[in-house]
């Protein structure tokens, strides 16, 4: 690797990702509400956080993820407000050159893709409440926060599915040129309603976080058959078959944390942070789910349907205005680790997580997560 | 200060502590936990109070606090009510009058009252306690007693 | 000093502090003579007083407030007292147990006695007698149980509380030198600390305690 390239991992963030990537940030407790409702107003500032990455593949994958958020406490009510909007956004190219020795790139690099996007809003509200000693109403041991939360999407997605190549001899018999492709274009348009519960508990060392989500999804979805003929460059289509489906699912998810400090001398500061969660589909034929697909319906394979989804770990430090750490959260197949950089005063927090592979010759990757808060 | 210091501070003022917090919130109970509070947070800030200056020290502690209960409790004084006068009522006890009329104060102009009326402290010592200026004092106790004034009436109906 | 209406109430506010020389007293006296419908104000300011005797109510809370002597407890009287009483109590039992003329020593042991002989051996050429010498090994086991007694605890906490130090430096005639003396005094307190019960508060309040800045 160049010293540029190696400047620019420095400079610029990366995080790993893989495919079907739903959680967009490797610093899940930079984006408080993100990561449970009840974080609402949990700062007694005002707050603003803002989280964005994107990435790059030689394999021409590209995903880009946005999210804003503002939440506040209303000192008189004793209540946090919470208002937040994602936006996620992935394209993968399912052909690459090997597999179609003949195929025209342009073809290749229009015709053969997956797109999603993704875009959440959701509101919370988290009372907080206070556990004190009986004997002295003044000195609090713990805040518990129970909250609510709801959120409104919508997802799309546009793939061309499961290409089989057929090829004929030619007149050559060195070598095989393909003649016809044939796949199926699948689309869908899902309309989701998410609402659910977070608690939190917490004191000035400990933090407890817990999320219960329940998700009705609402898929429309269009399914044609098509044939590419690469002789003539054009391709047939059938007649488009619609489908409306209804499903649901609930996803709980847990978070503890600790921060280890002196009191005396508050330089310095570690917070490991764990974190679990799953996921159950209900109501999901489970049969609709092709398994001979690399590309399943509604995006969901099999082994999906029910299973911890979501693990994250992270080791979180600070010394005095500084920043550092590594983290490392998986959820489903996509895997997020790195090593963090950020700078923290009274009014704003900045945040970088650079991946553990950055030292590998990876030529053409320009990745980044970035994520700040403002708090006045 | 040694522990033989904080028990004398204890014997001396934790009853003048708790008088001036229960006149200044008019709630017993939350006097007597304010009162303790106090006082645990002298015991935990023992080797950095002077005993020269823990009464000073105490009374700015339950002033903070009694605003902070004050706050919590969302207490809110109309200022502009006067209650009746008892006029036709004889021997009247000028006390009891008095102790209603303090309640017509707001917060700080109370504990300026209390702190001159009860505890005999100056100007300069009553804005040391309240983080207020002596001529602020000064302000603050003008009003308050014009207040009390008002609502005592007309002489004769007291003496 | 030339009394102006306006200026009459804050005049009389600053009598009854104490606030006015004895001319400006005089003077503000003269005034309110002159006019009289001053004296009802005037009296009126003099009664805005909080009356106070000088009792002070009891609250009870004297007793929760104070805290325990701050002796150490080799320095405390009961320890003078009892501890030659208990190393006394203590000596005569050990001598009821270790001296029993009257009995004879019994080992408590289960397993035998392993004897172990030297040999006697006789140098035959230098007709030396080496002596019998017999060492007997007795395994001592003791077969008891031992019930230990379930206690509820309350537990203790000793604290340092606090630390005094007084150096006194003292002028050493004899040898001309200073000396100081510490009066260092490290005092323990032991508090037996109940668990506290809890709280919880049914409305929603404004002050909590917020997230720990570094999650």
């Amino acid at each position: 690797m160049t010293a540029i390239r190696l400047l620019l991992y420095i400079l610029f963030v990366s995080m790993c990702t893989s495919l079907y990537a739903q959680v967009q940030f490797a610093q899940v407790n930079q984006l408080p509400t993100l990561l449970s409702p009840s974080m609402a107003g949990s700062k007694e500032q005002k707050r603003i956080i803002i989280g964005a990455n994107n990435y790059t593949s030689n394999n021409e994958n590209a995903g880009s993820n946005i999210a804003i958020g503002y939440d506040q406490m209303i000192k008189k009510i004793g209540c946090g407000i919470g208002v937040y909007y994602l936006q996620n956004n992935f394209k993968e190219n399912l052909i690459n050159e090997n597999d179609l020795i003949k195929f025209p790139e342009d073809t290749r690099k229009t015709k053969y893709y997956t797109i999603e996007n993704q875009k959440t809003t959701g509101i919370c509200i988290a009372p907080k409440y206070n556990i004190t000693f009986k004997d002295n109403p003044y000195k609090i041991k713990y805040t518990f926060s129970p909250s609510i939360f709801i959120e409104l999407g919508k997802s799309t997605n546009t793939m061309l599915c499961n290409p089989s190549f057929e090829y004929k001899y030619t007149n050559t018999p060195v070598y095989y040129n393909w003649t016809e492709v044939n796949y199926y274009k699948y689309s869908y348009n899902n309309t989701f309603f998410r609402s659910g519960l977070g608690v939190q508990l917490n004191n000035k060392k400990l933090i407890v976080l817990g999320k219960i989500a329940f998700t009705r999804n609402s898929y429309s979805e269009q399914i044609s058959y098509t044939t590419f003929l690469i002789s003539t460059n054009t391709e047939s289509e059938t007649q488009p078959k619609t489908a409306n489906s209804t499903f649901y699912a609930v996803e709980p998810t847990l978070h503890l944390g600790y921060t280890f400090s002196k009191e005396t001398n508050t330089s310095f500061a570690f917070t490991p942070i764990l974190g679990i969660g799953m996921i159950h589909y209900f109501n999901l034929d489970a049969q609709s789910i092709q398994s001979d697909s690399d590309k399943s319906r509604y995006n969901i394979t099999q082994n999906e349907l029910s299973e911890i989804n979501y693990v994250h770990a992270s080791a979180n430090a600070r010394y005095k205005k500084l920043l550092f750490g590594a983290a490392y959260t998986k959820y489903k197949s996509a895997v997020y680790n790195g090593v963090t950089l950020g700078f923290q005063n009274d009014h704003v927090k900045l945040m970088c997580t650079m991946n553990f592979d950055f030292y590998k010759a990876y030529a053409d990757f320009h990745k980044m997560e970035f994520t700040t808060g403002f708090f006045f | 200060m040694s522990i033989q210091l904080y028990n004398l501070s204890v014997h001396e003022y934790n009853n003048r502590v708790c008088r001036f917090v229960d006149k200044l919130l008019v709630d017993r109970t939350a006097a007597k936990d304010i009162t303790q509070e106090t006082y645990l947070r002298l015991w935990e800030n023992i080797d950095k109070v002077d005993f020269n200056k823990v009464k000073a020290w105490l009374f700015t502690t339950a002033y903070r606090l009694s605003l902070d209960h004050i706050q919590r409790r969302k207490r809110f004084v109309d200022e502009s009510f006067m209650p009746e006068r008892c006029e036709r009522e004889e021997n009247i006890d000028l006390k009891k009058i008095i102790d209603e009329s303090l309640t017509l104060l707001s917060d700080i102009q109370r504990s300026v009252i209390l702190l001159k009326d009860y505890e005999g402290y100056s100007y300069i010592e009553i804005g040391e306690i309240l983080t207020l200026s002596d001529a602020q004092v000064k302000v603050y106790l003008f009003r308050a007693r014009k207040k009390i004034k008002e609502y005592i009436g007309d002489l004769r109906l007291v003496l | 000093m030339n009394i102006q209406p306006d200026d009459i109430e804050a005049l009389i506010f600053d009598f009854h502090e104490g606030n006015l020389s004895a001319l400006e007293k005089s003077e503000l006296l003269n005034f309110i003579h002159l006019y009289p419908e001053y004296e009802k104000d005037f009296a009126l300011w003099a009664q805005s007083y909080v009356p106070t005797n000088n009792s002070i109510d009891e609250y009870g809370l004297t007793k929760f407030l104070l805290h325990e002597s701050t002796k150490p407890w080799y320095k405390k009287p009961l320890t003078y007292l009892g501890a030659p009483l208990l190393l006394a109590l203590f000596l005569s039992l050990s001598v009821a147990v270790f001296n029993t003329p009257n009995k004879q020593n019994e080992p408590i042991y289960t397993k035998p006695k392993e004897t172990i002989n030297i040999a006697h051996q006789v140098s035959e050429s230098k007709k030396i007698e080496t002596p019998i010498i017999k060492i007997s090994r007795s395994s001592k086991s003791q077969n008891y149980t031992k019930k230990t007694p379930k206690i509820l605890t309350i537990k203790d906490t000793v604290e340092i509380t606090k630390t005094t130090s007084a150096s006194i430096i003292e002028n050493d005639t004899l040898n001309s030198k200073n000396v100081v003396i510490d009066n260092t005094e490290v005092s323990t307190t032991k508090t037996s600390t109940k668990k506290r019960k809890l709280n919880f508060s049914i409305s929603p309040s404004g002050s909590f305690i917020p997230t720990n800045p570094n999650f």
